[in-house]
């Protein structure tokens, strides 16, 4: 009935029976007829006669109650050993290798490990293991994706207790093969499911069949909770050492200062940059209120910041001055928010743009009162909608227009329609340049709108490029050359003309050198056959070889000498008195049909080689000096039988032509070369053709004709279709007009 | 005087190609004339003057026109030397120009030429040589 172990104090309890008779009260264990075993207290008395009775008691339950609480004591004094020893570690490595070793020890397994995790819960990563002497570790990661039952079976949360490894369906053949292999036999295990995931799981695993009591369940589970905790702690504390050590980074930049204000706006805290910018130390700063800090003048846009701060959060950014300690001013780019019951704020020194921005300010102030005192149109534009930036006061009484009118309609188009509109595409033209980089200067003219006059406007134009080569605004400088133009082209003129009147003089020189000339050479060559006649016939006279055939053939070559000699000198006159000035001519009603009907009978009267034939209208007045007049007329019939030697017909035709009247006289004579027909007009101008056929003449008649037509407001020219083809000689004149009867002069310089 | 001289004169004024025609005929002198350079140069063909009288201002071609085909020709006839006889102002530069051995200027005097003729001849002018 007693188990071996009992039978010694079984033993110890009759031996004392049978010396006192009685037992002391004694507990051990029995067996029942199961083979189980049941807790018993026995004690027994002897009643004489060496019978004894035996009293027992089944205090089954209370032993069990009794281990139940030793255990629990153990387990307490377990975990309690544990949060110890997992309390001051941080790293999370650290801890899973502790809470493992505390337990593999506890149950004396093979390897204990605490394996993590990922949100799919397809790998699992243990950080550090425990493992007997001699096994290998099993810290690294592990892959569960070939074990989604085993995953499964997890995540609904049951306990793994697995006492025979090989058999179980938890795993698939890789595991089994790779686990078996290093000797394990039995495993227990810990899910740790929140939020229904899978997160982490605890294993004791073993290399001998184990048999998993309750409490090791109970405890696995327990040390699962408190690793995952402390992981959890470690974790944080970590996150919350990072930030702290980001906010206290942050708060030691060194160019912006950082200000805590209390729920009163008192300083709470400052970083060093502000003490630094403002020259207080901690201690001195700690307390203050921003009036303190603050000018006088800056306290409203500062109110406004709290207001906004108070109401909205957070503060528009804005400049004010700050007081540094020593009393001198700062400027400060100033942005708040509160955060929770505090306010923080942030200050960056930005006294050096300012006072640029100042000193700029300053610049711009003077340039816009150079501006507005130029006499000169200062302008700077937008170099890309090109409004005006500026336009000085000037611009008024230069364009005359209303400037504050012109800068509200800033468009270009109303400042083109300002300027003359023939220079007006020119001036846009110019301002696109200058938008393109390159300097300009133009002269425009504008009409001014006050007065209607027109200006000329010179404008010097130029881009002004920002830090990168852009340009950003163009400008301009406009000055009013009116004036200046009109002096300068006066000026011109004055030179012009001088230099026309010098040229004019020596035209007039050479003209006269070779007047000169040609009338030496044309008077000296007549001269000299005369004189050489002469005296030929006063040497034939002395040698007595002067007969009466020589003597006529003496005296008429004389005589024909003398003639050409003396219509030249009258020719020269005229030409003579043509340059002079002292032509005269005395215009009277004349009826210009009936002056070339006598004049071609007087022609026709010492001419029988030519035909006439005369198409003239019944009458055409013209008002001309007669006599000069007869003289053209005489002068063209004479050279249209002079240069058609051959004879033929002259053609003499006068019709009314526009305004005047046109006589025309053709002959079949010799004609023009090419380019000639001008020439003969010339004083002197003869055609080449004419000279080398060896007909006389001076080509002095056409030019003196000419001079004459000019002198009655008419004009002549000639026509020909080439050598041998015959000459028209045209003479043009207004028609006659009544009452006038003025004398004209023509001469060089009309 | 003369004594079969030749002289060729060259000259578009008729009435002095006729009066000196006269003049030299009257003196002995061999004279053949031209009224331009063109028939001038033409007569050097096949007849050979020992002195040209030549007008510089003539129709077809010139006095100096006429110098220069000369000196252009074949033979001695380049060598004939020229009397200038010239209305134009500047006669001297003309005739020099040229490489005329005398010149006289219109109107000129018969003796004169006569004289500057005879000259030429007797080599006190010499031969193609510029007038001085």
């Amino acid at each position: 009935m007693t188990p071996p172990e009992w039978m010694p104090a079984t033993e110890r309890a009759v031996a004392e029976l049978e010396a006192t008779g009685r037992t002391t009260p004694y507990e051990k264990e029995y067996y029942r007829g199961d083979g189980s075993r049941w807790w018993a207290l026995f004690a027994a008395a002897s009643v004489g006669d060496g019978e004894g009775i035996e009293f027992v008691l089944d205090i089954t339950e209370r032993k069990r109650a009794e281990a139940a609480l030793r255990e629990g004591e153990a387990r307490q004094a377990f975990l309690l050993r544990l949060s110890d020893a997992l309390r001051p570690l941080a790293d999370p490595a650290e801890i899973q290798g502790e809470a493992t070793r505390l337990l593999r020890e506890r149950f004396d397994v093979g390897w204990c490990y605490y394996i993590e995790f990922d949100e799919a819960v397809r790998t699992g990563v243990v950080l550090k293991d425990a493992a007997r002497d001699g096994l290998p570790s099993l810290a690294g990661i592990h892959d569960v994706t070939d074990i989604p039952q085993f995953v499964d079976y997890l995540q609904a949360g049951h306990m793994l207790n697995v006492p025979a490894f090989a058999s179980s369906p938890l795993w698939s053949p890789r595991v089994v093969e790779q686990y078996s292999a290093m000797g394990v036999k039995s495993v227990l295990g810990a899910p740790l499911v929140k939020r229904g995931r899978l997160i982490a799981l605890l294993l004791m695993v073993d290399t001998d069949q184990r048999d998993w009591s309750d409490s090791a369940l109970t405890l696995i589970s327990d040390v699962a909770d408190r690793t995952w905790a402390a992981l959890e702690r470690a974790r944080a504390e970590a996150a919350l050492r990072d930030s702290e050590e980001r906010l206290r980074g942050a708060l030691s930049i060194g160019t912006v200062g950082v200000m805590f204000w209390g729920g009163d706006f008192g300083l709470t805290d400052v970083n060093d940059a502000f003490l630094r910018m403002t020259g207080f130390t901690r201690e001195e700063a700690l307390g203050k209120t921003w009036q303190e800090f603050t000018p006088e003048e800056f306290h409203p846009p500062s109110l406004k910041a709290v207001e906004e701060v108070t109401t909205l959060g957070e503060s528009t950014p804005y400049e004010k001055q700050y007081f540094r300690k020593d009393g001198s001013r700062w400027w400060g780019l100033f942005a708040a928010r509160r955060v929770g019951g505090e306010v923080v704020e942030f200050v960056l020194d930005v006294t050096e743009r300012c006072e640029a921005e100042a000193r700029l300010r300053e610049s711009e102030e003077q340039f816009r009162r150079f501006g507005d005192a130029s006499s000169d149109v200062l302008w700077i534009r937008d170099a890309q909608t090109l409004r005006f930036e500026y336009l000085s006061p000037a611009f008024e009484a230069m364009y005359g227009a209303d400037r504050a009118e012109v800068l509200d309609n800033d468009h270009v188009a109303r400042w083109a329609a300002l300027i003359y509109p023939e220079d007006r595409e020119r001036a846009l033209t110019n301002i696109e340049r200058v938008r393109a980089g390159e300097r300009v200067t133009q002269e425009f003219r504008v009409v001014r709108p006050s007065d209607g006059m027109v200006r000329w406007l010179r404008d010097t134009d130029f881009p002004i490029p920002d830090g990168d080569g852009r340009v950003t605004r163009i400008a301009g400088i406009a000055q009013d050359v009116t004036e200046w133009r009109r002096t300068q082209e006066e000026r011109e003129r004055l030179l012009w003309e001088a230099e026309e009147a010098r040229r004019e003089a020596e035209e007039a020189v050479r003209a006269r050198d070779e007047f000169l000339s040609i009338a030496s050479h044309e008077l000296r060559n007549p001269l000299a056959g005369i004189r050489a006649t002469a005296q030929q016939l006063s040497r034939a006279q002395q040698s007595g070889r002067l007969d009466g055939a020589r003597a006529e053939r003496y005296a008429r070559t004389i005589l024909e000498g003398s003639d050409r000699l003396g219509l030249l000198v009258h020719d020269l006159l005229d030409v003579s008195r043509l340059q002079a000035g002292q032509f005269p001519i005395r215009p009277e009603p004349t009826d210009l049909a009936q002056l070339v009907r006598e004049a071609v009978a007087a022609q026709r009267a010492s001419d029988g080689g030519h035909r006439y034939r005369v198409e003239v209208a019944d009458e055409a007045m013209v008002e001309v000096d007669r006599a000069r007049m007869q003289q053209v007329v005489a002068n063209l019939l004479d050279n249209a039988v002079k240069y058609s030697p051959d004879g033929g017909e002259v053609r003499v035709l006068l019709t009314r032509d526009g305004d005047g009247v046109r006589l025309r006289v053709r002959d079949h004579g010799i004609g023009l070369p090419e380019g000639e027909a001008e020439r003969i007009f010339q004083p002197f101008g003869r055609a080449t053709n004419a000279a080398s056929s060896n007909i006389p003449g001076m080509g002095l008649g056409l030019y003196i004709c000419q001079k004459i037509a000019e002198a009655h407001g008419g004009r002549m020219w000639a026509e020909s279709e080439g050598p041998g083809r015959g000459t028209t000689i045209s003479l043009w004149l207004p028609a006659g007009r009544g009452g006038d009867s003025g004398e004209r002069a023509s001469g060089a310089g009309d | 005087m003369g004594s079969g001289h030749r002289v060729l004169v060259i000259d578009d004024e008729e009435p002095i190609r006729a009066a000196l025609e006269d003049m030299l005929g009257d003196e002995g002198y061999e004279v053949r004339t031209a009224p331009d350079g063109r028939q001038g140069l033409e007569m050097l063909a096949g007849w050979r003057p020992d002195v040209i009288l030549l007008d510089l201002s003539m129709p077809v071609m010139g006095g100096a026109a006429f110098r220069q085909a000369q000196l252009d020709l074949p033979g001695d006839a380049r060598d004939i030397p020229i009397i200038a006889l010239t209305g134009a102002r500047d006669a001297d530069d003309q005739a020099g120009r040229i490489g005329a051995v005398a010149v006289l200027a219109k109107p000129f005097d018969l003796d004169d030429l006569e004289a500057a003729i005879e000259g030429v001849l007797d080599g006190r002018l010499g031969g193609s040589d510029p007038a001085p």
